[in-house]
């Protein structure tokens, strides 16, 4: 049973407009059975923190193609497979639907 | 794969991801450090190779072109996004450099506000150009911030291709780097110029920034803002809208460059944004232009030469790069912003590129490797002709090749606009098969009617072009310097049947201002056939 998670999650490159401008948010994520992983951090910021239009955010159960993920400003892609230990999230929009060029 | 009989129904929508590198991987440069990006499929870089890497890559694309020369004064195209604001940053860097590997242009900056078109109110665009302002006062750079709305004073001659200077050759380049370090080394020699790195450039660089007399203190004209938001209001669909808002930021740029003697001008546009540009263009009918659309140097518009640098650097590493080493941008909403997948042409194109990026890495370089083989040229071999009024390429129409189905357009573009058809040359907007006929001819004396005035607008407009036009109802919103010049174009004669005219005035022709036309055989029963000579010649 993983504990309650503090974790600060980060919103760029224009990916911050769906979640009324605000970049930086702290939350707190709740205690479940399997400890927290990014694709877990998704559904919830979708079911709590999306404001407006989750189609430019998600696709499916992970993120749209153009949304980069960084965990402690790394690439997601090296972290793959291994445990995500809460560590700072940030996710950075490529889209030029949410910025210009 | 693709076998007769083989299910896709249960393919997995995802695909085979590629192998991803685990978290114990070093970096593949230096095989010490601990890797924070994933460049490609599967090389993974430490944060000082990768800035190493970035860095490269930007002067090498520079260095391998050898179009901009020592001393050359260049505009930086400055929109506040992440490719054209590292953009900047790696210009700024790279001119602070040791005196071997520095950069050697002078450059400025312009930031143009778009606000109006996004339909934002002042408040909100003041706030933007505050933060703009405040980056840009950073730079060191001469800066320039220009409102859209500033098209409507733009004058026609924007439109003209200027006398282009010779590209200089390899040769000449190593001569100009050569006899420009020759200057500098005098220069330290002679103890003139302060410090032993700086340039000429970098003296002017030092004094106080100039900017625009009409540096935006308080809101554009009213009129000026209502035009543009009337202007795009007016246009029935967001393709449309991107692409004219497109077309009239480069004009106001190009118009900057020219006035204050800036000889090129460099844009942002990153890889993954050539990419999605050159599919976009195909789809929009821009295939005759890709070259030119997606290349690193655009040369259409004679002096001026539009450059881009950051053609090489993929979207991600951009975004990494910024983030990691905290470069500054604003964020201004664009016309598309929040827009839905399918709301444009572009959007449509971006989501599918990305989305197939996701899945196969090398999308997007494969698109790109392939721009870099378009290769610029001229139509039919010849290099001259008539350019499209609006994005000022070779006009790529085929007037006379009424077979194609664009032929079969412009037919009934025509047949709209007089009201008996014209005996052939379906092409022909203007009642000009007879020549009895020229004097109702538009390009008479007679002021052009609406239908005349937007047909004399179309007929310059190359087939994308064309195609935009028809999601704008009405011409007459457009900026002024568009139709001067489209009016000014059609009552100019083509080189063609210059040689046609004679000085003398004939009675039974009456002329459009613009010298006597005489057909080269006598009218009557050959007219007829003359006419035809001289159509050809115009419209071909």
């Amino acid at each position: 049973m993983a504990a309650p998670l503090s974790v600060e999650v980060e919103f760029g490159g224009g990916a911050e407009l769906l979640f009324d401008g605000i970049k930086k948010h702290q939350v707190t994520l709740p205690g479940r059975e399997e400890p927290w992983d990014i694709r877990n951090l998704l559904v919830w910021i979708k079911k709590n923190l999306l404001k407006e239009r989750p189609e430019l955010f998600i696709q499916g159960d992970s993120v749209r193609p153009g949304i980069l993920v960084l965990v402690n400003d790394a690439d997601w892609e090296l972290l793959e497979g291994a445990p995500w230990p809460g560590d700072p999230a940030a996710f950075h929009s490529l889209c030029l639907s949410l910025n210009t060029e | 794969m693709c076998q007769v009989g083989e299910d896709y129904g249960d393919a997995a929508p995802e695909g085979p991801p590629p192998p991803r590198p685990g978290h114990e991987l070093k970096c593949v440069k230096c095989k010490e450090g601990l890797p924070v990006i994933v460049i490609r499929a599967g090389d993974a870089f430490c944060r000082d190779c990768f800035r190493a890497f970035y860095i490269h890559k930007f002067r090498a694309v520079l260095g391998k072109n050898r179009l901009i020369f020592p001393g050359e004064k260049v505009l930086l195209a400055w929109s506040g996004g992440p490719s054209s604001s590292s953009m900047v940053w790696q210009v700024l860097e790279g001119l602070s450099r040791d005196s071997a590997k520095r950069l050697r242009f002078v450059p400025g900056v312009v930031y143009v506000d778009e606000g109006a078109a996004c339909g934002q109110s002042w408040k909100d665009r003041a706030r933007t150009l505050a933060d703009v302002k405040s980056i840009l006062q950073t730079t060191g750079f001469p800066w320039h911030i220009v409102a859209l709305e500033e098209v409507f004073a733009l004058p026609p001659s924007v439109l003209r291709c200027s006398a282009q200077e010779p590209v200089g050759t390899i040769g000449t380049y190593k001569v100009a780097v050569d006899s420009f370090l020759q200057q500098q080394h005098t220069l330290v020699a002679e103890g003139v110029g302060g410090s032993p790195n700086s340039t000429p450039g970098e003296e002017q660089l030092s004094q106080p920034c100039t900017q625009d007399p009409q540096d935006l203190a308080g809101p554009p004209p009213a009129d000026q803002t209502e035009a543009l938001s009337r202007l795009f209001d007016s246009v029935k669909t967001l393709t449309a809208k991107e692409e004219l808002l497109q077309t009239l930021r480069t004009h106001l740029i190009l118009h900057m460059a020219r006035t204050h003697g800036y000889s090129k001008v460099m844009t942002g546009d990153s890889c993954t944004r050539l990419a999605i540009k050159l599919m976009t263009g195909l789809a929009l009918g821009r295939g005759a232009f890709l070259a030119w659309d997606t290349g690193f140097s655009d040369e259409r518009h004679g002096s001026v030469v539009v450059v881009r640098p950051m053609r090489e650097h993929t979207l991600k590493e951009v975004a990494f790069y910024n983030r990691l080493f905290a470069v500054p941008s604003v964020f201004t909403p664009a016309i598309d912003t929040k827009a839905p997948e399918k709301a444009s042409i572009h959007r449509l194109m971006e989501g599918f590129l990305l989305r197939l990026q996701a899945q196969f890495p090398s999308t997007v370089s494969t698109v790109y490797r392939t721009s870099e083989k378009l290769v610029k040229a001229p139509r039919d071999g010849c290099a001259s002709g008539p350019r499209c009024l609006l994005c000022m390429c070779l006009l790529d129409v085929d007037t006379a090749d009424s077979a194609t189905a664009f032929g079969a357009q412009t037919q009934d573009c025509s047949q709209m606009q007089s009201p008996t058809p014209p005996a052939e040359a379906p092409t022909v907007p203007c009642c000009s098969t007879e020549v009895g006929r020229a004097q109702n001819c538009f390009r008479g004396t007679r002021p052009c009617g609406r239908e005349d005035s937007r047909a004399c607008v179309i007929e310059q407009l190359c087939y994308s072009c064309r195609v935009n036009m028809k999601d704008v109802p009405s011409l007459d919103p457009l900026p002024p310097y568009i139709l001067a010049e489209a009016q000014l174009r059609s009552q100019r004669p083509s080189p063609e049947i210059q040689e046609y005219l004679v000085e003398s005035s004939d009675d039974d022709v009456h002329t459009g201002g613009s010298g006597a036309w005489v057909p080269p055989e006598q009218e009557g029963k050959d007219g007829q056939a003359a006419c035809d000579c001289i159509n050809k010649n115009i419209f071909n």
